[in-house]
Protein backbone atom coordinates (compact mmCIF):
# COMPACT_ATOMS: atom_id res chain seq x y z
CA UNK A 1 0.00 0.00 0.00
CA UNK A 2 2.62 2.45 1.20
CA UNK A 3 4.98 1.20 -2.20
CA UNK A 4 1.92 2.12 -4.59
CA UNK A 5 0.82 5.20 -2.77
CA UNK A 6 4.81 6.74 -2.86
CA UNK A 7 5.71 5.71 -6.44
CA UNK A 8 3.16 8.06 -7.60
CA UNK A 9 4.29 11.23 -6.58
CA UNK A 10 8.04 9.52 -7.24
CA UNK A 11 10.15 12.02 -8.82
CA UNK A 12 8.14 15.24 -8.13
CA UNK A 13 9.63 18.79 -7.28
CA UNK A 14 8.98 19.79 -3.51
CA UNK A 15 7.12 22.60 -4.58
CA UNK A 16 4.57 21.38 -7.47
CA UNK A 17 1.02 21.49 -6.75
CA UNK A 18 -0.20 18.04 -6.17
CA UNK A 19 2.73 16.68 -4.26
CA UNK A 20 0.86 14.93 -2.04
CA UNK A 21 3.61 12.41 -0.46
CA UNK A 22 3.45 13.63 3.17
CA UNK A 23 0.14 11.87 3.40
CA UNK A 24 0.36 8.91 4.90
CA UNK A 25 2.70 9.84 7.27
CA UNK A 26 1.07 13.60 8.06
CA UNK A 27 -2.21 12.65 7.45
CA UNK A 28 -3.30 13.09 11.55
CA UNK A 29 -2.41 17.12 11.26
CA UNK A 30 -5.46 17.41 8.88
CA UNK A 31 -7.60 15.49 10.20
CA UNK A 32 -7.19 16.80 13.77
CA UNK A 33 -6.97 20.31 12.07
CA UNK A 34 -10.61 19.73 10.31
CA UNK A 35 -11.63 18.55 13.93
CA UNK A 36 -10.39 21.84 15.73
CA UNK A 37 -11.39 24.56 12.71
CA UNK A 38 -15.38 23.04 13.08
CA UNK A 39 -15.08 23.67 16.60
CA UNK A 40 -13.40 26.98 16.38
CA UNK A 41 -16.15 28.06 14.43
CA UNK A 42 -18.94 26.53 15.58
CA UNK A 43 -19.01 27.13 19.34
CA UNK A 44 -18.14 30.80 18.06
CA UNK A 45 -20.93 31.37 16.08
CA UNK A 46 -23.09 29.35 18.68
CA UNK A 47 -21.74 31.53 21.42
CA UNK A 48 -22.51 34.77 19.41
CA UNK A 49 -26.12 34.10 18.76
CA UNK A 50 -27.54 35.33 22.20
CA UNK A 51 -25.18 38.68 22.02
CA UNK A 52 -25.76 39.46 18.46
CA UNK A 53 -29.55 39.31 19.23
CA UNK A 54 -29.01 41.58 22.19
CA UNK A 55 -27.28 43.92 19.95
CA UNK A 56 -29.82 43.57 17.23
CA UNK A 57 -32.70 44.54 19.87
CA UNK A 58 -30.59 47.40 20.86
CA UNK A 59 -29.92 48.69 17.65
CA UNK A 60 -33.72 48.66 17.02
CA UNK A 61 -34.24 50.63 20.41
CA UNK A 62 -35.63 54.05 21.01
CA UNK A 63 -33.08 55.22 22.89
CA UNK A 64 -30.48 56.93 21.81
CA UNK A 65 -27.89 56.18 23.86
CA UNK A 66 -28.74 52.70 23.61
CA UNK A 67 -28.91 52.11 19.88
CA UNK A 68 -25.26 54.43 19.67
CA UNK A 69 -23.25 51.94 22.11
CA UNK A 70 -24.78 48.66 19.94
CA UNK A 71 -23.92 50.60 17.32
CA UNK A 72 -20.53 51.05 18.10
CA UNK A 73 -19.54 47.91 19.16
CA UNK A 74 -21.25 46.68 15.41
CA UNK A 75 -19.10 49.35 13.39
CA UNK A 76 -15.83 48.67 15.03
CA UNK A 77 -15.62 45.44 14.73
CA UNK A 78 -16.96 45.40 11.07
CA UNK A 79 -14.70 47.69 10.21
CA UNK A 80 -11.22 46.45 11.45
CA UNK A 81 -9.40 43.58 10.09
CA UNK A 82 -9.93 40.25 12.05
CA UNK A 83 -6.35 39.51 12.47
CA UNK A 84 -5.89 42.95 14.26
CA UNK A 85 -8.81 42.13 16.66
CA UNK A 86 -7.42 38.73 17.29
CA UNK A 87 -4.10 39.64 18.21
CA UNK A 88 -5.37 42.55 20.49
CA UNK A 89 -7.42 39.86 22.14
CA UNK A 90 -4.96 37.72 22.41
CA UNK A 91 -1.96 39.32 23.95
CA UNK A 92 -4.30 42.41 25.51
CA UNK A 93 -7.36 40.64 26.70
CA UNK A 94 -5.71 37.70 27.61
CA UNK A 95 -2.34 38.75 28.12
CA UNK A 96 -4.09 40.04 31.33
CA UNK A 97 -6.67 37.25 32.33
CA UNK A 98 -4.87 33.60 33.11
CA UNK A 99 -6.73 30.96 31.73
CA UNK A 100 -6.33 27.81 33.14
CA UNK A 101 -4.59 24.95 30.87
CA UNK A 102 -6.29 21.75 29.65
CA UNK A 103 -6.55 19.98 26.92
CA UNK A 104 -9.69 19.34 24.99
CA UNK A 105 -9.63 15.98 23.15
CA UNK A 106 -6.05 15.68 24.04
CA UNK A 107 -4.93 17.85 21.45
CA UNK A 108 -6.69 21.51 22.04
CA UNK A 109 -4.58 23.60 24.00
CA UNK A 110 -7.54 25.54 26.38
CA UNK A 111 -5.08 28.74 26.54
CA UNK A 112 -5.18 29.06 22.60
CA UNK A 113 -8.35 27.82 21.91
CA UNK A 114 -10.90 30.10 24.33
CA UNK A 115 -9.04 33.56 23.09
CA UNK A 116 -9.34 32.70 19.52
CA UNK A 117 -13.36 31.67 20.59
CA UNK A 118 -13.42 35.09 22.00
CA UNK A 119 -11.89 36.72 19.55
CA UNK A 120 -13.75 35.05 16.92
CA UNK A 121 -17.54 35.17 18.52
CA UNK A 122 -17.02 39.22 19.55
CA UNK A 123 -16.58 39.82 15.77
CA UNK A 124 -19.19 37.40 14.88
CA UNK A 125 -21.81 39.15 17.21
CA UNK A 126 -21.31 42.57 15.19
CA UNK A 127 -22.01 40.29 12.36
CA UNK A 128 -24.69 38.53 13.83
CA UNK A 129 -26.73 41.28 15.07
CA UNK A 130 -26.77 42.68 11.26
CA UNK A 131 -28.23 39.89 10.09
CA UNK A 132 -31.01 39.59 12.96
CA UNK A 133 -31.73 43.61 12.91
CA UNK A 134 -32.15 43.00 9.29
CA UNK A 135 -34.30 39.98 9.48
CA UNK A 136 -36.30 41.66 12.14
CA UNK A 137 -36.74 44.61 9.79
CA UNK A 138 -38.13 42.44 7.04
CA UNK A 139 -41.21 41.45 9.06
CA UNK A 140 -44.08 43.82 7.94
CA UNK A 141 -44.17 46.66 10.29
CA UNK A 142 -48.08 45.75 9.71
CA UNK A 143 -47.38 42.47 11.92
CA UNK A 144 -46.38 44.69 15.22
CA UNK A 145 -49.22 47.36 14.10
CA UNK A 146 -51.63 43.93 14.45
CA UNK A 147 -50.17 42.65 17.11
CA UNK A 148 -50.20 46.30 19.67
CA UNK A 149 -53.91 46.82 18.58
CA UNK A 150 -55.08 43.28 20.30
CA UNK A 151 -53.17 44.58 23.07
CA UNK A 152 -49.20 42.97 23.27
CA UNK A 153 -46.93 45.30 24.50
CA UNK A 154 -43.95 46.16 22.62
CA UNK A 155 -42.01 43.01 24.20
CA UNK A 156 -44.57 40.37 23.65
CA UNK A 157 -45.57 41.85 20.18
CA UNK A 158 -41.65 41.21 19.14
CA UNK A 159 -41.28 37.90 20.97
CA UNK A 160 -44.69 36.37 20.19
CA UNK A 161 -44.84 37.58 16.64
CA UNK A 162 -42.10 39.22 15.40
CA UNK A 163 -38.54 37.16 15.87
CA UNK A 164 -40.48 34.12 14.96
CA UNK A 165 -41.64 35.21 11.55
CA UNK A 166 -37.62 36.74 11.73
CA UNK A 167 -36.50 33.31 12.34
CA UNK A 168 -36.88 32.37 8.55
CA UNK A 169 -34.84 34.89 7.68
CA UNK A 170 -32.05 34.68 9.88
CA UNK A 171 -31.58 30.86 9.73
CA UNK A 172 -29.96 30.62 6.54
CA UNK A 173 -28.27 33.91 6.63
CA UNK A 174 -26.68 32.77 10.16
CA UNK A 175 -25.53 29.24 8.12
CA UNK A 176 -24.23 31.73 5.51
CA UNK A 177 -21.97 33.07 8.77
CA UNK A 178 -21.12 29.72 9.79
CA UNK A 179 -19.14 28.87 6.75
CA UNK A 180 -17.36 32.64 6.36
CA UNK A 181 -16.21 31.48 10.31
CA UNK A 182 -15.05 28.17 8.97
CA UNK A 183 -12.79 30.03 6.47
CA UNK A 184 -12.08 32.93 8.42
CA UNK A 185 -10.88 30.70 11.64
CA UNK A 186 -7.99 30.00 9.23
CA UNK A 187 -6.05 33.59 10.82
CA UNK A 188 -5.90 31.60 14.29
CA UNK A 189 -2.67 29.36 13.01
CA UNK A 190 -0.97 32.88 13.44
CA UNK A 191 -1.02 32.25 16.78
CA UNK A 192 -0.39 28.81 16.86
CA UNK A 193 -4.15 27.41 17.07
CA UNK A 194 -3.69 23.99 15.72
CA UNK A 195 -6.35 24.36 12.62
CA UNK A 196 -6.49 23.16 9.58
CA UNK A 197 -4.21 25.86 8.18
CA UNK A 198 -1.87 25.46 11.16
CA UNK A 199 -1.62 21.72 10.00
CA UNK A 200 -0.59 22.93 6.69
CA UNK A 201 1.60 25.29 7.45
CA UNK A 202 3.45 22.66 9.95
CA UNK A 203 3.60 19.88 7.56
CA UNK A 204 5.22 21.65 4.64
CA UNK A 205 7.72 23.58 7.18
CA UNK A 206 8.44 19.79 8.19
CA UNK A 207 8.76 17.96 5.62
CA UNK A 208 9.77 21.16 3.03
CA UNK A 209 7.03 20.01 0.71
CA UNK A 210 6.44 23.60 0.26
CA UNK A 211 2.56 23.85 -1.81
CA UNK A 212 1.45 20.54 -1.68
CA UNK A 213 -0.04 20.80 1.53
CA UNK A 214 -2.01 24.21 0.84
CA UNK A 215 -3.73 22.85 -1.86
CA UNK A 216 -4.77 19.76 0.38
CA UNK A 217 -6.18 22.21 3.00
CA UNK A 218 -7.95 24.29 0.33
CA UNK A 219 -9.73 20.82 -0.85
CA UNK A 220 -10.42 20.27 2.48
CA UNK A 221 -12.16 23.54 3.36
CA UNK A 222 -14.04 23.74 -0.26
CA UNK A 223 -15.20 19.93 0.79
CA UNK A 224 -16.71 21.12 3.83
CA UNK A 225 -18.24 24.83 2.92
CA UNK A 226 -19.34 23.25 -0.45
CA UNK A 227 -21.98 21.11 0.60
CA UNK A 228 -22.59 22.89 3.59
CA UNK A 229 -23.93 26.24 1.77
CA UNK A 230 -25.69 23.75 -0.95
CA UNK A 231 -27.30 22.18 2.05
CA UNK A 232 -28.30 25.83 3.13
CA UNK A 233 -29.88 26.82 -0.46
CA UNK A 234 -32.05 23.82 0.26
CA UNK A 235 -33.03 24.20 3.77
CA UNK A 236 -33.92 28.14 2.29
CA UNK A 237 -36.16 26.84 -0.06
CA UNK A 238 -38.15 24.20 2.06
CA UNK A 239 -38.57 27.23 4.33
CA UNK A 240 -39.96 29.37 1.95
CA UNK A 241 -41.90 26.90 0.65
CA UNK A 242 -44.70 28.61 3.04
CA UNK A 243 -44.93 31.98 1.25
CA UNK A 244 -46.72 31.13 -1.44
CA UNK A 245 -49.96 31.78 -2.16
CA UNK B 1 -47.65 26.15 14.06
CA UNK B 2 -44.45 25.87 11.58
CA UNK B 3 -43.23 29.29 13.06
CA UNK B 4 -43.22 27.52 16.27
CA UNK B 5 -41.02 24.97 15.24
CA UNK B 6 -39.07 27.06 13.86
CA UNK B 7 -38.23 28.82 16.78
CA UNK B 8 -37.91 25.77 18.75
CA UNK B 9 -35.83 24.22 16.96
CA UNK B 10 -33.85 27.42 16.82
CA UNK B 11 -33.78 27.39 20.57
CA UNK B 12 -32.55 23.99 20.70
CA UNK B 13 -29.93 24.61 18.48
CA UNK B 14 -28.53 27.86 20.56
CA UNK B 15 -28.93 25.46 23.38
CA UNK B 16 -26.90 22.93 22.39
CA UNK B 17 -24.22 24.99 21.11
CA UNK B 18 -23.73 26.84 24.27
CA UNK B 19 -23.66 23.32 26.36
CA UNK B 20 -21.03 22.34 23.86
CA UNK B 21 -18.90 25.12 24.99
CA UNK B 22 -19.33 24.84 28.79
CA UNK B 23 -19.11 20.88 28.83
CA UNK B 24 -15.29 20.48 28.18
CA UNK B 25 -14.21 23.04 30.67
CA UNK B 26 -14.87 20.68 33.52
CA UNK B 27 -14.02 17.71 31.72
CA UNK B 28 -10.80 18.20 30.68
CA UNK B 29 -8.86 18.97 33.54
CA UNK B 30 -7.86 15.86 34.09
CA UNK B 31 -5.51 15.69 30.82
CA UNK B 32 -3.23 18.51 31.79
CA UNK B 33 -0.85 16.18 33.15
CA UNK B 34 -0.84 13.53 30.25
CA UNK B 35 -0.16 15.73 28.01
CA UNK B 36 2.64 17.85 29.17
CA UNK B 37 4.42 14.61 30.27
CA UNK B 38 4.14 13.48 26.63
CA UNK B 39 5.24 16.34 25.49
CA UNK B 40 8.58 16.46 27.68
CA UNK B 41 8.88 12.60 26.60
CA UNK B 42 11.74 12.94 24.28
CA UNK B 43 14.33 10.80 22.68
CA UNK B 44 17.10 11.24 24.42
CA UNK B 45 15.73 12.64 27.63
CA UNK B 46 13.16 9.91 28.59
CA UNK B 47 13.99 10.62 32.48
CA UNK B 48 13.02 14.30 32.16
CA UNK B 49 9.57 13.78 34.20
CA UNK B 50 7.11 15.24 36.90
CA UNK B 51 9.31 13.08 40.02
CA UNK B 52 11.72 15.65 39.54
CA UNK B 53 9.80 18.69 40.38
CA UNK B 54 10.67 19.85 43.45
CA UNK B 55 14.41 19.19 44.22
CA UNK B 56 16.27 22.01 42.49
CA UNK B 57 18.58 24.17 43.73
CA UNK B 58 17.65 27.51 41.02
CA UNK B 59 13.87 27.04 42.00
CA UNK B 60 14.95 28.76 45.20
CA UNK B 61 16.93 31.95 44.17
CA UNK B 62 13.58 32.88 42.25
CA UNK B 63 11.73 32.94 44.75
CA UNK B 64 14.27 35.44 46.32
CA UNK B 65 14.19 37.29 43.28
CA UNK B 66 10.57 37.64 42.65
CA UNK B 67 8.58 36.17 45.80
CA UNK B 68 6.17 34.48 43.41
CA UNK B 69 5.13 30.94 43.20
CA UNK B 70 7.64 28.56 42.43
CA UNK B 71 8.13 28.10 38.77
CA UNK B 72 6.55 24.39 38.07
CA UNK B 73 7.21 24.59 34.24
CA UNK B 74 9.59 25.93 31.81
CA UNK B 75 7.41 27.90 29.01
CA UNK B 76 9.17 28.04 25.63
CA UNK B 77 8.20 30.22 23.20
CA UNK B 78 8.96 28.88 19.19
CA UNK B 79 8.03 28.79 16.15
CA UNK B 80 8.17 25.31 14.58
CA UNK B 81 8.91 25.83 11.18
CA UNK B 82 12.45 25.62 10.93
CA UNK B 83 14.53 22.31 10.75
CA UNK B 84 16.37 21.20 12.23
CA UNK B 85 16.60 23.83 15.23
CA UNK B 86 12.78 23.60 15.85
CA UNK B 87 10.24 20.97 13.49
CA UNK B 88 7.37 18.80 14.15
CA UNK B 89 7.22 15.32 13.94
CA UNK B 90 5.10 12.39 13.72
CA UNK B 91 7.48 10.31 15.79
CA UNK B 92 7.22 5.87 16.35
CA UNK B 93 3.75 5.74 18.07
CA UNK B 94 2.54 8.24 15.73
CA UNK B 95 1.75 11.40 18.02
CA UNK B 96 2.85 14.94 17.04
CA UNK B 97 6.07 15.41 19.09
CA UNK B 98 8.26 18.66 19.13
CA UNK B 99 12.07 18.06 18.16
CA UNK B 100 14.96 20.06 17.19
CA UNK B 101 18.13 21.17 18.35
CA UNK B 102 16.52 23.85 20.12
CA UNK B 103 13.59 22.09 21.78
CA UNK B 104 16.56 19.24 23.05
CA UNK B 105 18.25 22.29 24.73
CA UNK B 106 15.19 23.24 26.17
CA UNK B 107 14.26 19.93 27.55
CA UNK B 108 17.98 19.84 28.98
CA UNK B 109 17.60 23.69 30.64
CA UNK B 110 13.91 22.52 31.95
CA UNK B 111 15.80 19.35 33.41
CA UNK B 112 18.32 20.79 35.02
CA UNK B 113 16.02 23.06 36.76
CA UNK B 114 13.95 20.34 37.96
CA UNK B 115 10.74 21.18 36.24
CA UNK B 116 8.69 19.82 32.53
CA UNK B 117 8.85 21.78 30.22
CA UNK B 118 6.22 22.82 27.73
CA UNK B 119 6.29 23.88 24.35
CA UNK B 120 4.29 27.07 22.86
CA UNK B 121 4.62 27.57 19.63
CA UNK B 122 3.31 30.39 17.02
CA UNK B 123 4.16 32.86 14.35
CA UNK B 124 7.92 33.60 14.47
CA UNK B 125 6.83 37.99 14.64
CA UNK B 126 4.86 37.36 17.81
CA UNK B 127 7.77 35.12 20.21
CA UNK B 128 9.10 38.15 21.45
CA UNK B 129 5.69 39.76 22.31
CA UNK B 130 4.61 36.96 24.05
CA UNK B 131 7.84 36.99 25.79
CA UNK B 132 7.09 40.30 26.75
CA UNK B 133 3.49 39.88 27.66
CA UNK B 134 5.15 37.14 30.32
CA UNK B 135 3.20 34.23 28.31
CA UNK B 136 6.23 32.23 27.79
CA UNK B 137 9.85 32.11 29.98
CA UNK B 138 12.20 32.29 27.51
CA UNK B 139 12.06 32.40 23.64
CA UNK B 140 14.72 29.78 21.58
CA UNK B 141 13.91 29.80 18.32
CA UNK B 142 17.49 30.11 16.91
CA UNK B 143 17.53 33.61 17.49
CA UNK B 144 20.42 35.95 17.38
CA UNK B 145 21.18 38.97 19.47
CA UNK B 146 20.13 42.38 17.91
CA UNK B 147 19.88 45.67 19.57
CA UNK B 148 15.36 45.88 18.97
CA UNK B 149 14.93 42.21 20.51
CA UNK B 150 17.43 43.64 23.51
CA UNK B 151 15.27 45.63 24.92
CA UNK B 152 12.23 43.33 25.29
CA UNK B 153 14.79 40.79 26.32
CA UNK B 154 18.18 39.02 28.17
CA UNK B 155 20.12 36.93 26.33
CA UNK B 156 21.94 33.99 27.33
CA UNK B 157 25.58 32.67 26.28
CA UNK B 158 25.58 31.79 22.74
CA UNK B 159 25.09 27.82 22.49
CA UNK B 160 25.35 27.40 18.80
CA UNK B 161 27.12 29.03 15.62
CA UNK B 162 25.54 28.60 12.63
CA UNK B 163 26.69 28.50 8.98
CA UNK B 164 26.53 32.81 7.80
CA UNK B 165 23.16 33.26 6.23
CA UNK B 166 22.97 32.42 2.74
CA UNK B 167 20.64 33.43 -0.19
CA UNK B 168 19.24 30.98 -1.85
CA UNK B 169 18.17 31.78 -5.91
CA UNK B 170 17.10 30.09 -9.04
CA UNK B 171 19.38 28.02 -10.70
CA UNK B 172 19.00 29.29 -14.13
CA UNK B 173 19.83 33.02 -12.78
CA UNK B 174 22.36 31.95 -10.23
CA UNK B 175 25.19 33.38 -12.11
CA UNK B 176 23.80 37.21 -12.06
CA UNK B 177 24.46 37.51 -8.53
CA UNK B 178 28.14 38.12 -7.65
CA UNK B 179 27.88 40.62 -5.09
CA UNK B 180 25.00 42.28 -2.79
CA UNK B 181 25.23 45.25 -5.06
CA UNK B 182 23.92 42.90 -7.73
CA UNK B 183 20.54 42.69 -5.72
CA UNK B 184 19.74 46.27 -6.88
CA UNK B 185 16.31 46.52 -7.85
CA UNK B 186 15.43 43.02 -6.92
CA UNK B 187 12.67 41.81 -5.05
CA UNK B 188 14.51 39.58 -2.00
CA UNK B 189 12.43 37.60 0.55
CA UNK B 190 13.62 36.98 4.34
CA UNK B 191 11.77 35.76 7.13
CA UNK B 192 9.34 38.68 9.04
CA UNK B 193 11.30 40.40 12.20
CA UNK B 194 14.29 38.06 11.86
CA UNK B 195 18.23 39.44 11.27
CA UNK B 196 17.72 38.41 7.67
CA UNK B 197 15.45 41.34 6.83
CA UNK B 198 17.81 43.33 8.24
CA UNK B 199 20.50 42.37 6.10
CA UNK B 200 17.84 43.12 3.01
CA UNK B 201 17.06 46.56 4.52
CA UNK B 202 20.83 47.46 5.50
CA UNK B 203 23.51 45.57 3.40
CA UNK B 204 21.56 45.17 0.07
CA UNK B 205 21.44 48.98 -1.54
CA UNK B 206 17.93 49.37 -3.40
CA UNK B 207 16.83 45.70 -2.77
CA UNK B 208 13.02 45.29 -2.19
CA UNK B 209 12.12 43.47 1.25
CA UNK B 210 9.52 40.71 0.83
CA UNK B 211 9.02 39.98 4.35
CA UNK B 212 7.05 37.00 5.07
CA UNK B 213 6.51 34.48 8.28
CA UNK B 214 6.83 31.33 7.65
CA UNK B 215 10.16 29.96 5.38
CA UNK B 216 8.22 28.16 3.57
CA UNK B 217 6.18 30.45 2.04
CA UNK B 218 9.28 32.52 0.99
CA UNK B 219 10.47 28.96 -1.10
CA UNK B 220 7.01 29.15 -2.81
CA UNK B 221 7.98 33.09 -3.78
CA UNK B 222 10.93 31.70 -5.16
CA UNK B 223 10.13 28.83 -6.97
CA UNK B 224 7.38 30.43 -8.17
CA UNK B 225 8.98 34.24 -9.88
CA UNK B 226 7.20 36.05 -6.55
CA UNK B 227 10.76 37.24 -5.71
CA UNK B 228 14.33 36.96 -6.90
CA UNK B 229 16.27 35.79 -4.04
CA UNK B 230 15.15 34.97 -0.48
CA UNK B 231 18.02 35.60 2.51
CA UNK B 232 17.79 32.68 4.90
CA UNK B 233 20.00 31.02 7.87
CA UNK B 234 22.77 28.58 6.28
CA UNK B 235 21.45 25.24 7.44
CA UNK B 236 18.14 26.14 6.55
CA UNK B 237 19.08 27.36 3.12
CA UNK B 238 21.36 24.22 2.46
CA UNK B 239 18.32 22.37 3.54
CA UNK B 240 16.08 23.53 0.58
CA UNK B 241 18.75 23.65 -2.37
CA UNK B 242 19.23 19.93 -1.17
CA UNK B 243 15.44 19.11 -1.57
CA UNK B 244 14.84 21.61 -4.88
CA UNK B 245 17.21 20.54 -7.46
CA UNK B 246 16.12 23.97 -9.51
CA UNK B 247 17.47 26.35 -6.23
CA UNK B 248 20.76 27.10 -5.32
CA UNK B 249 23.02 28.99 -2.68
CA UNK B 250 24.34 31.69 -4.24
CA UNK B 251 28.31 32.63 -4.26
CA UNK B 252 27.71 36.19 -2.18
CA UNK B 253 29.51 36.10 1.03
CA UNK B 254 26.93 37.68 4.25
CA UNK B 255 30.34 37.66 6.59
CA UNK B 256 30.48 35.87 9.94
CA UNK B 257 27.34 34.04 11.78
CA UNK B 258 26.34 35.27 14.49
CA UNK B 259 25.51 32.89 17.55
CA UNK B 260 22.47 31.54 18.31
CA UNK B 261 21.10 32.32 22.01
CA UNK B 262 18.63 31.58 24.72
CA UNK B 263 16.34 34.70 25.31
CA UNK B 264 14.31 35.55 28.77
CA UNK B 265 12.50 38.77 29.53
CA UNK B 266 14.32 41.90 30.06
CA UNK B 267 15.61 42.11 33.38
CA UNK B 268 15.16 37.92 33.61
CA UNK B 269 12.18 38.43 36.67
CA UNK B 270 12.21 34.85 37.21
CA UNK B 271 15.86 34.56 37.62
CA UNK B 272 16.49 31.87 35.11
CA UNK B 273 19.29 33.55 33.41
CA UNK B 274 21.93 31.77 35.36
CA UNK B 275 20.75 28.36 35.50
CA UNK B 276 20.18 28.59 31.49
CA UNK B 277 23.98 29.40 30.84
CA UNK B 278 25.29 26.67 33.23
CA UNK B 279 23.50 24.15 31.15
CA UNK B 280 24.91 26.02 27.97
CA UNK B 281 28.17 25.60 29.17
CA UNK B 282 27.99 21.94 30.28
CA UNK B 283 26.61 20.53 26.97
CA UNK B 284 28.96 22.51 24.99
CA UNK B 285 31.74 21.04 27.02
CA UNK B 286 30.69 17.63 27.21
CA UNK B 287 29.69 17.10 23.49
CA UNK B 288 25.84 17.02 24.24
CA UNK B 289 25.35 19.88 22.06
CA UNK B 290 27.05 17.60 19.20
CA UNK B 291 24.49 14.86 19.67
CA UNK B 292 21.10 17.00 19.61
CA UNK B 293 22.42 18.59 16.21
CA UNK B 294 23.25 15.13 15.26
CA UNK B 295 20.06 13.82 15.80
CA UNK B 296 17.99 16.78 14.98
CA UNK B 297 19.78 16.42 11.16
CA UNK B 298 18.88 13.11 11.14
CA UNK B 299 15.00 13.32 11.96
CA UNK B 300 15.16 16.09 9.85
CA UNK B 301 16.21 13.83 6.86
CA UNK B 302 14.12 11.10 8.24
CA UNK B 303 10.46 13.78 7.76
CA UNK B 304 11.37 14.32 4.27
CA UNK B 305 11.42 10.43 3.66
CA UNK B 306 7.24 9.53 3.50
Amino acid sequence: MAQWWSSLFEGMAPSSFFNFSFLPKYGSFFVQGIEYTLLLSVISVGLAVIPALLLALMRLSKHRLIRSVSGAYIAVFRSTPLLVQLSLIYFGLFGAIQLPQFYIFGFIDSTRFIPGVVALALNSAAYVAEIFRAGILAVDSGQTEAARSLGMGAWTSMRLVVLPQAIKNILPALANELVTMVKESSICSTLGMAELMYGAKTVGSTTLITLGPYVLAALIYFAINYPASKAIEAIERRMRRGDKR
Amino acid sequence: MKKWIALLLSIAMMLCLVACTAEPAGSGDTQTTDKNTDETTGTDTQDTQSAEQTDADETDSQDATTGDTQLTKFVMGTSADYPPFEFIIINDKGEQEYVGIDISLAKKIAEDMGVELEVVNMSFENLMIALDKGEVDSVIAALEEDEERALVADFSEPYYTDFPPMILVKKANADQYTSLDSFAGKKVGAQMSTTKADIVTNDMTDANLVALSSVNDLVNELVYDKCDAIVLDGAVAMQYAESNSDLVVADVDLGVAAPYRVTVKKGDPKGLLESINKTIATILEDGTMDAYIEEANELSTQALES
